[in-house]
């Protein structure tokens, strides 16, 4: 192998086992010299490009994709109650009788519930709880989304699972709080928040930790379906459909989430 | 669903870290590469039903990343930045001890776009030749020579006086 070959395939490629390179360089050693210093350059080059990684890039990514995927599911939703409210209009008052009966049975509680609050917007739109509501409407969003598409073919979700994503927010679960079936980062009114769903698949309850600075007043906590909890690291907004459930769940975080700093 | 979302999740948490790097390198500003980063993962989101074999994921994920960095460039193209004068990373600021470190970052800085992504494919990602040209689009014997150049460029920034007596390219 002459000298040009053996410069062009190093340079090429200097972590090269091929016999011919191994041959030229034990039989020259200035050819040997020359892929010596590659290599060494090489293991540089590796360190060098192998740069940072912020720590928490992984659920940022996660985070950011769940926030676009809602904000679509949203907008679609909103288009398809549109495009259905619409033929009602013109229909009969028979026919809107027996659709709307359809809809009212066998209709989960959080629909029921989004419907109630959508009567409600305008009249809390006046008021500067707004945001509270708007962040309580992606809740419901959010738990109607993962009942319709993600709850099916959930699998087991372990405490460890749920503390790997917890240790984001500084927080740890210190025991279990009854049958984890979903745990995902989501952004509820543009605010990151990890939702928790417990409990069997045809009725579980929700927990959203949230950042200690969320305000949640303007939830509406007096029906019993909703709770919050005021932690001094975190705020954690509780939803279910059955009041004793809820409030039994929000006991449970209260005995058993601690966040590192203060609780 | 499920299973998108799991699988998803496997992507991020597998893949995350080098596509990051690769993004730094190409991009330079990190800010800016998280941001086509995050565009990128969520492009492979909605793309997820594409891939095909998950033992080519890493592969997808760059073509896509290159395909948002040049989309970037589409949509910026009335304000570009000459990225010469945007802050270099230095990964080893910190350190001030590898004089050798920081020239060789600013040299493959000073790399064009066309050696730097086939060297930083094989160095940081250890791909081949031709996986290199598959993922590039060129013919493997294009990718070699870029390679070399690539290195015989570095090796002569960094050493000057070793000119002589080098491979031309």
């Amino acid at each position: 192998m002459d000298d040009l070959t053996f410069r062009r395939a190093v340079l090429a490629d200097p972590t090269t086992n091929a016999p011919e390179i191994v041959s030229a360089a034990q039989n020259n050693p200035e050819l040997a010299k020359f892929w010596l210093t590659l290599k060494q350059q090489e293991l540089a080059l590796k360190d060098i490009l192998s740069v940072p990684v912020p720590v928490d890039l992984a659920d940022k990514l996660l985070w950011h994709t769940q926030a676009q995927e809602d904000k679509t599911e949203q907008s679609n939703t909103s288009l398809q109650h549109t495009s259905r409210s619409a033929p009602t209009i013109r229909n009969t008052g028979a026919e809107v009788s027996e659709s709307s009966t359809k809809e009212k049975t066998g209709q989960p509680w959080y629909l029921a519930a989004a419907a109630s609050i959508m009567l409600a917007v305008s009249v809390f739109m006046i008021n500067t709880q707004s945001n509270d509501l708007n962040l309580y409407q992606d809740a419901l969003a959010h738990i109607q989304h993962a009942a319709e598409h993600e709850l099916a073919d959930a699998g087991e979700v372990t405490l460890a699972d749920i503390n790997a994503k917890l240790a984001s927010l500084h927080g740890v679960l210190n025991a279990s709080v009854g049958k984890v079936l979903s745990v995902n980062f989501c952004s509820l009114d543009g605010v990151r928040s990890l939702h928790v769903m417990v409990g069997n698949k045809e009725n579980p309850t929700s927990l959203f930790i949230l950042p200690k600075n969320t305000t949640l007043d303007g939830v509406p906590t007096t029906a019993s379906t909703a709770a919050t909890i005021d932690f001094a690291d975190a705020k954690v907004l509780v939803m279910g459909e059955v009041a004793e459930t809820v409030q039994s769940l929000k006991a449970q975080v209260k005995a058993h989430l601690k966040f590192t700093i203060h609780d | 669903m499920h299973t998108k979302h799991t699988q998803y999740e496997r992507l991020v948490r597998a893949f995350h870290a080098d596509i990051y790097r690769y993004a730094v390198w190409l991009i330079k500003d990190p800010s800016i590469a998280e941001d086509v980063v995050q565009e990128t993962f969520l492009r492979a989101w909605k793309s997820l039903d594409a891939l095909q074999d998950e033992k080519a994921a890493k592969a997808w994920l760059i073509t896509i990343l290159r395909r948002e960095n040049a989309r970037r460039f589409e949509r910026k193209q009335l304000d570009v930045v000459d990225i010469d004068d945007v802050a270099t990373p230095d990964p080893n600021a910190t350190s001030n001890a590898h004089a050798q470190h920081r020239e060789l970052t600013a040299a493959i800085h000073q790399l064009e776009d066309e050696y730097k992504e086939p060297l930083i494919l094989q160095s940081l990602f250890g791909y081949t030749g031709e996986e290199i040209s598959d993922i590039l689009d060129l013919n493997k014997n294009t990718v070699m020579t870029r390679l070399f150049r690539a290195r015989n460029q570095l090796k002569n920034i960094m050493n000057p006086t070793d000119l002589q007596g080098q491979a031309n390219g």
